[in-house]
């Protein structure tokens, strides 16, 4: 079902990384768990806004971010917690404290939000800098789809070693040990305090890079370039983003 | 951003760096050349696949870093001696996580 246009795009782009932009397009206007379909369209806009805000880019300037004070200019009315979020995820992320996520998340941001938020913010991004890096101009955010979410929390969820809590892999459901149990890097269970936002994430993941099972493979060539290839663009790309991980 | 040099002994490792670095900057004329570049040297298919990965790890990187998460247990060993040496350890994310 294609409900963003790839049609003018510059080059043919293959078919399971087309159906996945869909999927994921389709995700971020859709009802989520805890956010409706209209603030997670809402979050899409801010973060595209985000290089645009004027407090971000005197704090990105800083040599301490945290000691500059301000207010973000926004072109939505979601709370300010969650555009804190979002905007220092988009334009400073290597920067970013435990203690800056806990004083959002105390200030009437849920753990819940919050998570979902960045799954949100990072699935527009990872849209956006292909459409960027094949030439192609942002694509339009669709409609929000009308809908509550579902509210569920997982259950066997708690706090670890992360900012927020996670599914351990020793926790993780029967139905979901393919996904979050033991074998399975930390970063596939990052947002899994939201499984749907988790699940979707990684579905791009496969298309855009390569799927778990693929990953663990290193003599099969999956794609017209090599892996070797591949993590090099990988790495240098962690790399500028000061991503330890 | 750091320094990177030469192609780390992988084909056309120079060309994808710099295309790395032209789609992570600002620089539009940069990106259209090292984009041409790509295409001429490795075809659509090979764009088309860096973008992917470049775009991926765009977005995971921040997921990583705004989540907080830890590098895996084990891993820790085995990178420990070029974390130090590429001044990875010395990431504000990684005193962070």
């Amino acid at each position: 079902m294609t409900i963003v246009s790839y049609d003018d795009a510059p080059v043919p782009i293959r078919q399971d990384l087309l159906e996945a932009h869909q999927r994921s397009w389709q995700r971020i206007a859709a009802p989520g768990t805890w956010l409706t379909g209209a603030t997670r369209v809402a979050i899409a806009r801010e973060v595209r806004h985000a290089h645009q805000c004027g407090f971000c880019a005197e704090r990105k300037a800083a040599l301490m971010p945290y000691s500059v004070t301000g207010s973000h200019e926004t072109v939505t009315d979601i709370p300010a917690a969650q555009v804190e979020l979002i905007h220092r995820l988009a334009t400073d992320s290597a920067r970013l404290k435990r203690s800056w996520a806990r004083e959002l998340i105390d200030s009437g941001l849920s753990e819940e939000e919050y998570v979902e938020t960045v799954g949100v913010a990072c699935t527009t991004i990872s849209l956006d800098t292909f459409a960027h890096a094949v030439g192609m101009s942002p694509r339009d955010i669709p409609a929000a789809v009308d809908g509550a979410p579902t509210k569920i929390r997982p259950s066997e969820a708690r706090q670890g070693d992360a900012w927020v809590p996670w599914i351990a892999p020793e926790d993780a459901s029967e139905a979901d040990r393919a996904i979050f149990g033991p074998g399975i890097s930390n970063i596939r269970r990052a947002l899994s305090l939201v499984p749907a936002e988790a699940r979707g994430f990684f579905d791009l993941n496969t298309s855009q890079y390569l799927s778990a099972e693929q990953m663990k493979d290193f003599t099969t060539r999956f794609r017209a370039i090599t892996r070797a290839q591949i993590e090099l663009v990988a790495g240098r790309i962690s790399a500028i983003n000061q991503c330890a991980y | 951003m750091g320094e990177a040099d030469g192609d780390g002994g992988i084909p056309n490792g120079a060309m994808l760096v710099n295309f790395a670095e032209a789609i992570a900057g600002d620089d539009v004329d940069r990106l259209k050349e090292a984009r041409a570049e790509v295409t001429q040297t490795l075809g659509v298919d090979g764009l088309v696949d860096a973008c992917g990965v470049a775009a991926q790890f765009n977005a995971i990187d921040r997921i990583a870093d705004s989540i907080g998460v830890p590098i895996d247990d084990v891993r820790l060993a085995p990178t420990a001696d070029f974390r130090q040496a590429l001044g990875i350890d010395a990431f504000p994310s990684r005193l962070e996580s």
